[in-house]
């Protein structure tokens, strides 16, 4: 590793007013796209690309990278506060981010995923600093019996997410593999379980899923219940600064899980294809399954805050190394982003890390920054935001309806998904009889993988696509996943 | 017997996996293979779930103590039913002119909030609606179905 360009890329970035400006810009704008339910890093991209165009390569593509790399920490805004995820992997911060706020604990979950998303983002460019010389081999030794294998893994994760009800828990996961099989089949071109319908084609939208599934029953048992978000008056409630800092020191005190779930979803980030919205949940069902006290998750942990939100940012760091170095985007957000350096002058590949490593260091060193100065703005704000939890639900109900529907709409662009909205009323029955609804979740993102990835690795090796060596190491891991739930299971029930 | 909830998703679950699976059987073996797996573990698994309720709501005997609060029903239809009149409002109407106005009939109607009050968020919303997303992002927000039958 060359230190000299390592140092000199990150005095360059903090000495240049006009680098460290656009920084501290684009972190409140991308913190915005994240926190607004539909937007998302990719249309905060989209959207921003006509304000980078013209500028120096360099100060464009730290502007988006910086932009991008706290979309997730906007995300768990809403998550906490009001049960809607911002974007699709905020999804698993809702799970117990949201049960915390009704305890009266939202400023203690905003904290926890404050201090976790800046952990994870800058783990998440440790890990981009670290794979530089070895990246080639390790982004090569993926194909697609390991995707399949890896998306395998996260469905066992299932059995961990389901609680004490395995069976409820397997149905919803069925449940959401099947709606992930609709659409055209990416193998024959079949137009399946799409009734004719156009808008189906592109499958079933995860955010509009996930809004039915967790925003829109929330909403519904508020209304019904009464009273604000938090069950617990704001006299007794802990929402002051004292709470936010609470949070941020739950994060150093489970120091191994931040550190375990930043790496996973560092390496998930890194591998293309696997998809990023995947990171959040496959970390969150190794929160579950790691902890001592698996019960207490869905109820409100703050483990279960800790472990989608370090993955959530992480994963941006490890998603850029095949982006800028193969141009193989590594997660959704990154196909823009691709684009988009391509637009300034930047050509991703193998010749960047040869020729251009100061860029790709600014680029790393910008992740660093952004994620700190996430941290330190959103911790100026945490405390008011807190507050949301107080708002009467009568008055939160229609606007949380509405924002809703606009964030299904704008992350489909098109009227028909409102009708998948639908899925709430059943959402809210899954709620009322305490069916988990994380599966779904699992299922829908995972099944196409899961699919795509079967018939490939089937037509490429046959059924010995499992006798390769990392296949057989991730059917260890498969394996190993499930005896450790069932002993765990076994053991709970001797203790009960 | 009473039936319990548990019984009715089961239920639904289903009847949702015996279609899906029914369609799917129509596909080649390709496009079928995998949903016709995974329906078949979870209209299994349906089975297994349905009898496990029956048997737990026939178990289930008068305590006598004291009786369990009334289910909101009501208040649980009503809410799902604002719910979708929110989705056939703003696709008959779009965001702009259907979003505000439920907005303001829902905590008018609903909540009976003071009108002044309803229509100061109302107004909000319009707000955040068209200076956010159609002035500042520049994102068209969808205008309604109806819109042009009625006003051309």
């Amino acid at each position: 590793m060359q230190l000299d360009v390592v140092i000199a890329s990150l005095i360059n970035l903090l000495t240049s007013p006009g680098l460290l400006g656009l920084v501290v810009l684009a972190v409140p704008i991308g913190m915005f796209f994240g926190a607004v339910p539909g937007l998302g890093g990719k249309l905060g991209i989209a959207i921003m690309i006509p304000f980078v165009f013209g500028m120096d390569p360099l100060a464009g593509a730290v502007f988006l990278v910086s932009m991008h790399a706290v979309v997730h920490t906007g995300g768990s805004i809403p998550s906490i506060l009001l049960g809607i995820p911002g974007t699709g992997p905020d999804a698993a911060t809702v799970v117990d981010g949201y049960p915390m706020a009704q305890k009266g604990e939202a400023g203690r979950a905003l904290g926890a995923s404050l201090g976790a998303s800046g952990v994870g983002g800058v783990i998440g460019a440790i890990v981009l600093a670290l794979l530089l010389p070895v990246l080639r081999p390790v982004v090569l030794a993926f194909g697609p019996a390991e995707f399949f294998l890896l998306a395998i893994l996260g469905i066992t994760f299932i059995a961990a997410l389901s609680g004490d009800n395995l069976i409820k828990g397997l149905i919803v996961g069925c449940f959401g593999l099947m709606l992930a099989f609709v659409g055209l089949d990416p193998m024959t071109g079949i137009a399946r379980f799409t009734f004719g319908q156009l808008f189906l084609w592109d499958g079933v939208d995860v955010i509009t899923a996930v809004l039915a599934l967790y925003a829109i029953p929330e909403m519904i048992a508020l209304g019904v219940r009464g009273g604000s978000v938090s069950a617990i008056s704001k006299a007794r409630a802990n929402y002051g600064i004292r709470s936010v800092v609470e949070g941020l020191t739950d994060v150093f005190r489970h120091w191994r899980l931040t550190v375990r779930t930043s790496l996973i979803g560092a390496l998930i980030g890194l591998v293309p294809g696997l998809g990023g919205d995947a990171a959040s949940w496959i970390c969150y069902g190794h929160a579950v399954q790691s902890s001592r006290t698996p019960e207490r998750f869905g109820k409100g942990a703050v483990e279960g805050v800790i472990a989608p939100e370090t993955a959530n940012n992480s994963k941006e760091g490890g998603a850029m190394l095949p982006t800028l170095f193969f141009g193989i985007p590594g997660s959704s957000g990154m196909v823009l982003l691709l684009g988009a350096f391509v637009m300034l002058g930047i050509q991703p590949g193998p010749q960047l890390i040869l020729n251009h490593l100061d860029l790709v260091w600014t680029l790393v060193w910008a992740l660093v920054l952004a994620n700190l100065i996430a941290v330190l703005m959103f911790l100026g704000i945490a405390r008011w935001l807190g507050l949301l939890a107080f708002i009467r639900g009568g008055l939160l109900v229609p606007l949380v309806f509405l924002l809703a529907i606009t964030g299904s709409y704008l992350g489909s662009g098109s009227w028909h998904n409102l009708i998948l909205l639908l899925l709430g009323v059943l959402g809210y029955g899954l709620k009322r009889f305490d069916w988990p609804r994380p599966p779904f979740v699992i299922g829908l993102i995972l099944g196409e993988i899961a699919e795509v990835s079967l018939h490939k690795a089937l037509a490429i090796w046959g059924p010995a696509f499992l006798l390769r060596p990392q296949a057989l190491i991730l059917l260890a891991m498969v394996g190993a996943s499930l005896l450790f739930y069932l002993l765990r299971r076994r053991a709970t029930r001797r203790r009960s | 017997m009473k039936v319990g909830g548990n019984v009715i998703i089961g239920a639904v679950m289903l009847t949702i996996f015996a279609g899906m699976l029914a369609m799917a059987a129509q596909y080649p073996d390709d496009a079928g293979f995998m949903p016709i797996l995974v329906g078949l573990s979870g209209a299994a698994l349906c089975v297994v779930q349905l009898c496990q309720a029956v048997a737990a709501d026939r178990r289930e005997v008068p305590t006598g103590g004291e009786p369990a609060a009334p289910v909101p029903l009501r208040r649980e239809m009503s809410l799902l039913g604002w719910f979708a009149g929110f989705i056939a409002g703003i696709v008959a109407l779009g965001f702009l002119i259907a979003g505000p106005a439920l907005v303001f009939a829902f905590l008018v109607i609903d909540q009976r909030e003071k009108i002044a009050r309803a229509a100061a968020l109302a107004v909000g919303c319009l707000a955040v609606l068209y200076l956010v997303f159609e002035v500042l992002l520049e994102l068209t927000l969808f205008r309604g179905l109806a819109v042009p039958l009625l006003f051309g």
